[in-house]
Parts: C-alpha cells; sequence; structure tokens
C-alpha cells in the first residue's frame, strides 16, 4: 500500500527560520520539494568532502577486513574525534605510501644496476682517476665474453649472473682500451648506500601502514563525520530550495507529509506561530512514495524496487506479487530437499549469527525454502531422488481398497493378472492397468488405482498419488501463469477504476470475462464436461457481449471511432500477447525439470563410487554433498531470475503497471 | 538402415549437448572478461559480476536435461524406427542450434551490464531481467525437446 501524502507550503518570517528549519529537522518527516537553483562554492565542495569521506571510508573497511579480528574488536566508540583532521591524516598518509612506493620502485631499479658491482668507494675510484688510473666498468653476455680477455686487457671480473658478466676495467688515462662489450657509466651511489636508503622507505611504509590501522580502527568516526557532512549538506540543499518572498522578509517551503505524521509539524507551526497550507495531491504532482505493507508483504518490497516504485496514482502491487514469486521461486528451484537445506541453513544463520538489518531478507529467503519444500513434493523431488518411481504393487488390500472405492467389480476382477507384480514405474504400472482394462476406464478411475497401489517405501504410501507426473507439472505451469495474467488483468482493471472512473476498466474486464469464459466453455467441452453442441450458443453471447466491452469502450475519452479502431488495434496486441505470456511461464517447468535431472545425475554418478572398496563410501559422501551444492547454487540463481523476469514482465505488463514513484526521503538528522 | 537411424540419433543427441555447451561456454566468458575489466574501476561489486556472469550457463545445462531426457528412454537401438531418429534429430537441432546463439547474445548482455556497474551504474537488477530475455527461447527450445520426447 502507498502511504497517503499531503502537500504543505510554509510561510515563514526570515528571523523564525533557521530555528524552524532546525525543529522540522529534528521531527524529521518533511520530503522537502526540491527547487531548481544554482550550486553554491559551499555546497560543491561539501560534496566533494562527501566523495572522499566515501572513498576512504571504503578504503579503510577493506584494511579493517584484511586485519584480524583483534584490531576488528578495537573499533573505537569515543567519537570526539575530529573526522576532518582524521580526514587529512589519512591524505597524508596516502600521499606518502604513494611517495614512498614510487621511491621504491626507483631504489629497486638502481639496486638491480649496482648490486653485481658490489661495495666500492667511489671517492677512492675518483681520486685514483685524478691520479692518472681509471676505471671502466663493462657487462657483456656469458657466450660474447672470452676468458682470454682477462690474459689480454687489465680486467678484472666483479661478479657473474645466469647470463652477463660484470668486470672492470683499469687503464691508465693515456691507454685506450677497445673491448667488444658494453661499457656502462660508473653507478655513482654506492650499494651500501642505495640498501640503507631502500630500508628507510621500507620502514617508513610500515609505520604509515600501521597509522592507517589505527585510523581504520577509527573508522566510525569518519562515519559520523560523513553523517554530519550529509546533514549539512540537505541542510544547505533545503536552505536553496526556499523561495524568497517579499523583499526576502518571508520564506516559502514546500514539501510532503504522509498523512499521519502531519499532527506533529502542524502542531509545531501553530505553536510557532507559522502560516501553512496543507492540501491533497492533485494529478499532476510527483509525490513521493513510501510504502507500508505488512509483514509477509514487506519483506518482497526489495524485489519490488528492484524494477521501480509505483506511482502514486498507482496501486502497489507488491503484496500482489509477493505469493506468485514465493510460489514460483519454489516451482523452479523444484526440490524438497533443497528447500529444507535453505530453510535450515537460514533459520540457523538467522537465531545465531545474523544481525539484525539482515534479518528481513533472510526470513524471505526462509519463505522462499519453504515455498521450494512445497513445490518440491508436488513434483515428487527429493535431493534429486524421484519419489514417484519407487515401485507400484497391487496386492489384495490394495483390491479391497479398489472395493470401498467404487470401482466395479469387473474392472477389479479385470486386474487380478497384475496383482503380485511390481512394477518400477508408474508409466509401467499405468501401461499394465491399460493393457488389463483399457485406457477409458483407468482414466475414469486413475486417482484409485494410484492410491491403491503400494510403494517400495511405505512413507509414500499416504501422498504418493497427489504427486504430478512431469506432464502434468507443464500443464500447472501454464495454468499458474494464466492464473497471473488473470490475476494482472484485475489490477489493471482496479487501477483504472482507482485512476479514472468504472467506463475506463471495461476493456479490460471484458477481456477477463472473455479469457475465463472461454476457458471453461470451451476447455469444459474439451473435457468432457459439456457437449459441444451446448457450450456454442453460450460462446457466441460470450463473444457479443465482450466485444461490445473491448471494441467500444477501449478509450472512452475518445469519440466512438478511434474508441473502435484502438479496439480492434487492442485485440491484435492481445491475441498475440497472452499467447507469448502464457508460453513464458514454461519456464516454470523447464527450470524444475533441468534441476531436478541434474540433481538425479549427481545421485547416479555417486553411486557408482560405492563399489569402490573401503574409500567408496567417503566419496560417495563427499561428491553427493559437493554435487548437490553446485546444483543448489547454480539452480537458486535461475530461480530467482526468472521470476523476477515473470513478475516485472508478463505480470507488470497485464497489471498496467508504469512505475517510477522518487522514494519518500524526509529531511532528518 | 537400422545403423542409420542409431546415428541420427546420436547426432541430435550430440548436436544438442555441443552446440548448447560451447553457447554457455562463450556466453560466460564474455561475462568473466567484462568481470576482469570492471575489477579494475570498481572492485566491490565482484558478488553482481558473478551473478551475471554465471547466467548464460544455463543453456549448456539444458541441453544436457534434453540429451538425459531422450537418453533415459532407452529407445536409441537397431529396433528404433527412422521417424523416432528424425525426431530425435530434430529436437538436437532446435535445442542446439538455439541454445547455442541464445547463450552468447546473453552473455553480450551480461557483459554489458557488468561494464555499467563497473562504471558506476545502478543496473543489477535491470541487466538480470533484461538478460533472462534470449534465455526464454531456451527454454522453449528445451520444452519443445521435452515434448517430443513424450512422443517417442
Amino acid at each position: 500500500m502507498i502511504v497517503p501524502m499531503i502537500k504543505y507550503s510554509f510561510l515563514v518570517y526570515h528571523k523564525q527560520y533557521e530555528e524552524f528549519l532546525d525543529e522540522i529537522r529534528n521531527i524529521g518527516v518533511v520530503h522537502i520539494i526540491e527547487k531548481p537553483f544554482e550550486e553554491t562554492q559551499t555546497l560543491k565542495a561539501n560534496k566533494s568532502l562527501l566523495n572522499e569521506y566515501s572513498s576512504t571510508i571504503s578504503l579503510l573497511k577493506k584494511r579493517l577486513k584484511n586485519q584480524n579480528s583483534v584490531t576488528e574488536s578495537a573499533d573505537t566508540d569515543d567519537l570526539s574525534y575530529d573526522g576532518f583532521a582524521l580526514l587529512d591524516q589519512f591524505k597524508n598518509y596516502q600521499q606518502r605510501l604513494e611517495y614512498n612506493n614510487q621511491k621504491l620502485t626507483a631504489l629497486k631499479k638502481e639496486l638491480n644496476a649496482v648490486e653485481p658491482w658490489g661495495d666500492y668507494d667511489l671517492h677512492r675510484i675518483e681520486s685514483l682517476s685524478r691520479n692518472n688510473l681509471s676505471f671502466r666498468f663493462f657487462v657483456a653476455s656469458k657466450q660474447k665474453f672470452k676468458s682470454e680477455w682477462e690474459n689480454q686487457y687489465p680486467i678484472e671480473v666483479i661478479s657473474e649472473t645466469g647470463t652477463s658478466v660484470y668486470f672492470v676495467l683499469v687503464q691508465a688515462n693515456k691507454e685506450n682500451y677497445e673491448i667488444e662489450a658494453d661499457e656502462i657509466k660508473i653507478p655513482k651511489v654506492s650499494l651500501a648506500q642505495l640498501k640503507s636508503e631502500y630500508d628507510f622507505f621500507i620502514n617508513d611504509n610500515i609505520k604509515v601502514n600501521k597509522g592507517l590501522d589505527d585510523l581504520a580502527s577509527q573508522i566510525n568516526v569518519f562515519e559520523k563525520a560523513k553523517n554530519d557532512l550529509f546533514g549539512d549538506i540537505s541542510y544547505e540543499r533545503v536552505k536553496l530550495s526556499t523561495q524568497k518572498e517579499a523583499d526576502e522578509r518571508v520564506m516559502l517551503l514546500e514539501g510532503w507529509i504522509p498523512e499521519e505524521n502531519s499532527t506533529s509539524v502542524s502542531d509545531y507551526c501553530d505553536k510557532i506561530r507559522v502560516l501553512y497550507i496543507s492540501s491533497k495531491p492533485e494529478e499532476s504532482d510527483k509525490v513521493p512514495i513510501l510504502l507500508k505493507n505488512n509483514k509477509f508483504a514487506k519483506l518482497f518490497e526489495p524485489i519490488g524496487k528492484l524494477y521501480s516504485l509505483p506511482t502514486y496514482a498507482e496501486i502497489d502491487l507488491t503484496a500482489f506479487l509477493a505469493p506468485f514469486f514465493m510460489i514460483f521461486f519454489g516451482f523452479c528451484l523444484g526440490d524438497a530437499g533443497y528447500g529444507l537445506t535453505i530453510l535450515a541453513l537460514v533459520t540457523y544463520y538467522k537465531m545465531f549469527k545474523a544481525k539484525a538489518e539482515i534479518k528481513p531478507i533472510l526470513t524471505l529467503v526462509q519463505y522462499l525454502g519453504a515455498a521450494t519444500i512445497l513445490m518440491g513434493l508436488v513434483s515428487g523431488t527429493v535431493f534429486g531422488v524421484n519419489l514417484l518411481d519407487t515401485g507400484y504393487l497391487l496386492n489384495n488390500e490394495s483390491l479391497k481398497f479398489l472395493a470401498s472405492s467404487n470401482v466395479p467389480q469387473d474392472i477389479i476382477s479385470k486386474i487380478s493378472g497384475i496383482v503380485g507384480q511390481h512394477y518400477a514405474t508408474r508409466d509401467q504400472y499405468f501401461a499394465a492397468i491399460t493393457g488389463a482394462i483399457g485406457a477409458d476406464d483407468l482414466n475414469e478411475y486413475r486417482s484409485e488405482f494410484m492410491r491403491s497401489a503400494f510403494s517400495d517405501y511405505s512413507i509414500l504410501n499416504s501422498f504418493r498419488h497427489l504427486i504430478l507426473d512431469s506432464q502434468n507439472m507443464f500443464n500447472l505451469a501454464l495454468v499458474f501463469g494464466m492464473f497471473q495474467i488473470l490475476f494482472g488483468m484485475g489490477m489493471k482493471a482496479a487501477n483504472m477504476i482507482k485512476q479514472k472512473s468504472f467506463v475506463f476498466s471495461i476493456s479490460t474486464i471484458s477481456w477477463m470475462i472473455l479469457i475465463i469464459g472461454l476457458i471453461v466453455l470451451q476447455g469444459g467441452a474439451a473435457a468432457g464436461y459439456f457437449t459441444k453442441e451446448s457450450v456454442t450458443m453460450p460462446t457466441y453471447i460470450l463473444l457479443g457481449v465482450s466485444g461490445i466491452g473491448i471494441l467500444f469502450f477501449n478509450d472512452p475519452s475518445a469519440n466512438i471511432f478511434i474508441s473502435f479502431a484502438k479496439g480492434l488495434y487492442d485485440i491484435y496486441g492481445m491475441a498475440t500477447g497472452i499467447f507469448g505470456d502464457l508460453l513464458s511461464y514454461i519456464r516454470l517447468f523447464a527450470l524444475g525439470t533441468s534441476g531436478a535431472i541434474l540433481g538425479f545425475v549427481i545421485n547416479q554418478i555417486a553411486v557408482q563410487f560405492l563399489s569402490i572398496h573401503y574409500a567408496g563410501p567417503i566419496l560417495f559422501v563427499i561428491f553427493l554433498i559437493i554435487g548437490h551444492t553446485l546444483v543448489l547454487l547454480l539452480s537458486v540463481l535461475g530461480a530467482f531470475v526468472h521470476p523476477l523476469r515473470l513478475t516485472f514482465v508478463e505480470f507488470y505488463k497485464n497489471s498496467g503497471f508504469a512505475g517510477g514513484g522518487k522514494a519518500y526521503k524526509p529531511f532528518t538528522n | 538402415m537400422e545403423n542409420v537411424a542409431v546415428i541420427l540419433s546420436y547426432t541430435g543427441l550430440v548436436l544438442m549437448v555441443l552446440l548448447t555447451g560451447i553457447g554457455s561456454s562463450v556466453g560466460t566468458v564474455m561475462g568473466g572478461n567484462a568481470t576482469v575489466g570492471a575489477m579494475k574501476k570498481k572492485d566491490d561489486a565482484f558478488g553482481s559480476y558473478m551473478l551475471l556472469s554465471a547466467l548464460p550457463g544455463t543453456q549448456g545445462l539444458y541441453g544436457f536435461g534434453g540429451f538425459f531426457i531422450i537418453n533415459s528412454k532407452g529407445i536409441i537401438n537397431a529396433s528404433m524406427s527412422m521417424t523416432q531418429a528424425l525426431a530425435i534429430l530434430a529436437a538436437g537441432l532446435i535445442l542446439g542450434i538455439v541454445g547455442l546463439i541464445s547463450a552468447i547474445r546473453q552473455g553480450q548482455v551480461c557483459a554489458n551490464g557488468i561494464n555499467a556497474i563497473g562504471n558506476g551504474h545502478d543496473v543489477f537488477g535491470n541487466t538480470m531481467i533484461l538478460a533472462v530475455f534470449p534465455e526464454l527461447y531456451a527454454i522453449i527450445a528445451f520444452a519443445t525437446t521435452f515434448i517430443i520426447s513424450q512422443s517417442l
């Protein structure tokens, strides 16, 4: 349900205005109507500061996550620190870290260049050079370096790496040797000096990281500073949205207040003598949306918001999509064992570990788990095991049951040949009965035959006849689809009545009557409830009556010819649309079936492990757990997304849901 | 002649699993590649990226499901009829080709969504919904395979 809103226009004397705004913010129920305004420098600066806080908080959160729980528990509650000063400190640390890292990269490069030459005294080399003895540094690849050079030239090999040889040539300043190797400049910094610089930056980084860790433990201060700043920004925006009248002496502010909270504001205004006008929303108003649903439907609000909030004039569909979504999720996942697993895990987590804010989501998942159990039982699938084909056996007790269920004695006597025979699957069992009594009699007493057969597992006897086979699950998916489409049309008609008048809903109601009528009459005739002749006349009447509604009331605001033309176009749209929409619901069956098949295959493979001696049972269990976990995760994804599509496309389309409402955000602390 | 029927049937099964499998692999890789790129810009939305990347994976499963439904009928043998064989081949072509193309196209939608999320747009829900549009046709192909298998 959408909470009714009232529009308030406040006229406040300029000297009172700051006090008024403070109190309005304390009450915290007014959604201010923002007017177009030019952003001030302060507002721009505050917005960029807010971004800095947000990015800092997310960086610090990551840091906290990477630390162990000891540091995390050191979260300070002392909010007396200055958030801005801490932010400054954080930025300094970040800059230092960046500078240090740049330095370290450069030093690392230099170290790599100097390391092969070892530690030497640059001053001595220079003083020797002044005294007519110079040093030249060379590097050559191992392939190029010739060992005879050591005899030919005054060289000394300093070091060798995997591919290169580093050597020094000592010569008198007059001499000039030519060697086929790369001469390099004598590094001007010694290895020891570089190492000490490198260590300095490494140590400084440790200090900076320690400082950042300390800041991370004060994340609450950052959060508070961010919230305060957000408050300041909202305040500034409200001030900028104020219209100044009468030489800036009177301030005009407009806002929306939920009807149920309006007295708190009007009482305050009366008390301090602020003039205000309150009015109900008009059609052209863009009213903010606040949803108020019962406990169950409230859980599905996040799902509805994935698409869009309704506009104020529309009916909120959350409560109506909830049961469908739940059942559809169950249908797609379709395995009672998986449902039970989800329900058990989520219940445990919710009871012992979950934080309060995520509990509603967990409750939603509990409902989805319960729906999965239900739909899993309907299709007879538990952890990939098919409960339907669990052996069929007729015995004397079965015959007594058949007799007591009014099955004629001659039919019972015909099946005496298959009493005592065991059939593995339902198909085989029915094939045997068809052979004995014929298909017509089987169809008539199908339910009795299903109930009378004993399963290999006695626990199933009481409900196995209720389990639907895959053909029936296919049909059930379409039935659910037809039901949701019709329900959507009902919502569309209700929306029309709410937003305009009954006349505008006649076309939609006519469509509903036509579809339901055709299903009852033609479907009933096809199923043998009526004769074909007896439904001919009612069908014509149905077509006539609904045709008038569809063609002549399509658009009551236009003239009759335009309405008729629009009606014709509508017929084309509906004929193709409904068929497509209905087919879309096949996904419920397909996802359920493919999930069940995968689960079954996991079981089949796992059973193979049992033949291995000793390790077999362990591998069996491990494979089952891993396999079913994977299938469950994969199926859950599909089971969530596909009902979303059915809701947002098929259901919303047939409900005429437009959406696009903006959320109610009160001006508050 | 009997052998031809068996060959046609297995060709159908091969196409079913092969093409849908290729489609799903390509589709999920598209999502994966986009994820790697998007992680550079926004690394805290990996959950959304992963879910979107996984979406095109279902076609491969439909292919396998179709193979399983038909294979478990136990009719592929020397005594099978040519009609049955052609029905299986048809199912393989339908599910294989539709699965192949829809998975790749779905992967493109997902990859675009992942890029957009990486750039800071809040389009996870919207992408999810749009991405399942092409999948419907793979689902219909799977349902078709199921209906064909019922009549074998």
